[in-house]
């Protein structure tokens, strides 16, 4: 019988199709069973959704002149 | 010699350092570490500058030089001991989670896509990430790479890759939970 901690990271392995039949059952009958590690497999699959939508961002003004000082100052230093 | 480096560095960020920016950040995921690194950049360029002879175009050159300083900041990361928050600070010797660290179920999951504020969350959260779990969490599920090349990268044994990024998730979920989830609840009891 597996216990969270295993159900957890058997999760992640599935989502990566990394997971062998035995392992599989396992995990579906730990699951049928235990709620929270049924909602971290929800919220780890909504997680991966999330990550590939985040955008990065530019630099402010603000940014760019701090960037160009610093780099300034270093270069007058050598 | 300062005022010619200040007029090629002003041009460098003024063409280039938005881009670079996003580059930077796309791969190592925190805007302090990428503003560092582009500044590195910068100055290791206006050293080698006299040597630059514009066979390859200045962007493409600045861009060589970014991804050397990133490549060199992945290397120096993964040498670095890794601070061990550990699993045990969400299951007990029995692998059992631990109370307080209970998953609880999220509400109005389909409406977040769209957030800026869940989003802005999500980036805080990435952020208090640590070490290596935050580079492969990045890796896999930012960049979509190969655990092979993931585990070159980062220079970790397969199982190692499994960990940290079981680690990532475990520690994830629960920043979101506690700064999004927790907090609207709170306010829907209001």
């Amino acid at each position: 019988m597996l216990n969270c901690k295993e159900a957890t990271l058997l999760v992640i392995k599935k989502e990566q199709g990394k997971l062998g039949l035995m392992n599989r059952l396992s995990l579906s009958f730990h699951l049928f069973l235990c709620k929270y590690c049924r909602w971290f497999s929800r919220q780890s699959s909504l997680i991966n959704h999330l990550a590939k939508e985040n955008t990065p961002s530019s630099l402010s003004k603000e940014e760019q002149r701090e960037i160009a000082a610093t780099v300034m100052q270093k270069i007058s230093q050598d | 010699m300062n005022a010619r480096a200040n007029e090629v560095v002003k041009y460098w960020i003024e063409e280039f350092s938005n881009g670079m920016y996003a580059y930077a950040l796309a791969r190592l995921r925190h805007p302090a570490n990428a503003r560092d690194i582009l500044q590195e950049t910068f100055i290791a360029a206006w050293k080698s500058y006299e040597s630059y002879n514009a066979k390859a175009s200045e962007k493409t050159w600045l861009y060589a030089i970014l991804k050397n300083k990133i490549a060199d900041s992945y290397r120096k990361k993964s040498r670095q001991p890794e601070e061990l928050t550990g699993d045990n600070a969400w299951f007990d010797e029995a692998g059992r989670w631990i109370p307080g660290s209970f998953p609880s179920p999220w509400r109005g999951t389909d409406a977040l896509i769209n957030k800026k504020e869940f989003h802005q969350i999500f980036e805080d959260c990435l952020q208090k990430l640590t070490g290596r779990s935050r580079e492969a969490f990045i890796l896999k599920y930012i960049e979509d790479q190969e655990p092979a090349f993931i585990c070159k990268e980062l220079d970790i044994s397969t199982s190692n890759y499994w960990v940290l990024l079981h680690r990532s998730k475990l520690a994830l979920r629960s920043c979101l939970e506690k700064h999004w989830f927790q907090k609207k609840m709170e306010h829907a009891e209001l």
